[in-house]
């Protein structure tokens, strides 16, 4: 099998969020998805307009334009849509995430999410 | 919450004029229309699309001037200018057709084979040079550029005008599809028409190029005053020479009409791997060869420099750049290869899948 695209964390995010809109997938929605993937960070919508036309350059997805919508003063909406390599890259760094989480949940012990917020205070001591 | 603008709530006319200018014109149909539909107020409206320009510019400016494509026109621009004024006077009309070239090819709608649009980028750069230069006159006369120089440049203008016809942009060819792999024979054969095109007009402009450096080395072959530089100058005439012979033994094979779908892919097919090897060794067969002639030349002069008593500085640079202009060849080279072995894998994938195969 061959090796699929690498990606960065902030790429990771968006790809998971276009999956997840699906055929609602542009600007705005990916946009406000990214946000809630990785609350309580904020990110700017060119941050995200930057990362799919460098997703779209690798070819892991693909973009195009839809007919115009009169509450956006009649202009046309750039949808996206994951890609099969996209998909693989994203399966991957899935994967690799995973591989990092079990991990430090062996460390930490038990669930991870708990276990960080348990943590902090022993460092403070 | 809806934040849909209703006919009431939408920009303000004159701050929506300002950020439609600033978006880059082949993003700013869906970057203002997005923009529109997040509209609140005319404050937020303004932060949002502040917060949001700087990224879409730098991302356009990313994907229309590849490094290796900029440091190639910026050798073009530069080195006119070197010998008669010098870095410190060079530096700012350079600077500015530089950065004049990256914004045009971001703001521009679209890239194409035309020469009329690479004679306009050029045109516009000209003249951005000659009004920095009119402000450099007011400002400080000091760094004016020489007269000598500026008619120096426009050797340089029509190098990268010659530059400019031949890589148009970074995957045009590629671009010009927006389907994964042409499903009929009828977009396959306008597919190929253009990459035939295209390749044509490549070999056609290379041609030229190898035959107007052979007669233009003659020049400097008859003046120059010491035996290494003399040698140097007759290489590169050769090595023009050579370019535009290899170009002309290397013909394109137009695909022969009649044939069906899956004979058609093939046959592209065919011809795409084999500009991909040529492209892969590029380093090899095109820029191998010239460097015999540029080592002889920068030798002679930088010894022609220590007899005058001259500095070497001069030189120094100019091996650097050849370097940087040589890597970035290779580099851009590269590049598009990897583009075509995309389009390679793709219709490969296509074949596959498509109507072609049983």
């Amino acid at each position: 099998m061959p090796n699929s695209e690498s990606i960065g964390q902030f790429e990771h995010v968006v790809l998971a969020a276009v999956l997840a809109l699906d055929d609602d997938a542009y600007g705005v929605t990916i946009h406000a998805k990214v946000e809630e993937l990785i609350t309580p960070k904020t990110v700017s919508l060119g941050a995200v307009y930057a990362t799919l036309d460098r997703l779209e350059d690798k070819g892991l997805v693909r973009s195009w334009l839809s007919n115009p919508t009169p509450e956006r003063g009649g202009r046309s909406k750039r949808h996206y849509r994951l890609e099969p390599t996209g998909e693989h890259a994203l399966r991957d760094a899935t994967i690799a995430a995973k591989r990092i989480c079990d991990d430090l949940e062996r460390i930490w012990g038990g669930d991870v999410w708990t276990a960080g917020r348990r943590w902090k205070p022993v460092r403070q001591h | 919450m809806d934040r849909r603008p209703t006919l009431e709530a939408r920009p303000p006319a004159l701050i929506d004029r300002v950020v439609r200018v600033l978006v880059p014109l082949p993003c700013r149909e869906h970057v203002i229309g997005d923009l529109w539909e997040r509209y609140r107020s005319p404050g937020a409206y303004l932060l949002d699309a502040l917060r949001t320009i700087p990224f879409v510019v730098v991302s356009q400016v990313r994907r229309t001037s590849p490094v290796p494509a900029l440091v190639i026109q910026a050798f073009a621009v530069t080195v006119p200018f070197l010998p008669g004024a010098g870095l410190r006077r060079a530096a700012a009309p350079v600077l500015t057709a530089l950065v004049t070239l990256v914004l045009r090819d971001a703001y521009k709608r679209s890239v194409s084979l035309s020469a009329t649009q690479v004679a306009t980028d050029v045109g516009i750069t000209a003249t951005a040079m000659i009004v920095c230069e009119a402000i450099v006159a007011i400002a400080r006369p000091s760094l004016l550029l020489p007269w000598r120089s500026m008619v120096a440049s426009i050797a340089g203008f029509a190098m990268l005008f010659l530059l400019r016809l031949q890589n148009p942009g970074p995957g045009v060819y590629v671009r010009q599809f927006t389907s994964a792999t042409p499903g009929t024979l009828e977009a396959l054969t306008t597919e190929v028409r253009l990459f035939e095109r295209t390749c044509r007009r490549a070999i056609r402009i290379e041609t030229i190029a190898g035959v107007a450096l052979a007669i233009g080395f003659m020049v400097p072959l008859l003046l120059a005053p010491n035996w290494i530089l003399r040698i140097g100058w007759a290489l590169g005439s050769a090595y023009g020479l050579y370019v535009a012979a290899f170009m002309i033994t290397h013909p394109l094979t137009p695909m022969p009409d009649g044939l069906d779908l899956h004979s058609a892919h093939s046959f592209h097919r065919h011809q795409l791997e084999c500009r991909v090897s040529l492209l892969e060794t590029m380093w090899l067969w095109y820029f191998l060869p010239g460097a015999p002639a540029i080592i002889l030349i920068i030798i002679g002069s930088a010894t022609l420099a220590a007899e005058r008593g001259r500095p070497m500085w001069p030189s120094a640079i100019v091996v650097a750049a050849a370097m940087c202009v040589a890597v970035a060849g290779i580099s851009g080279a590269r590049r598009s290869a990897r583009k075509l072995r995309v389009r390679i894998e793709a219709m490969t994938r296509g074949g596959n899948d498509g109507p072609g195969k049983p």
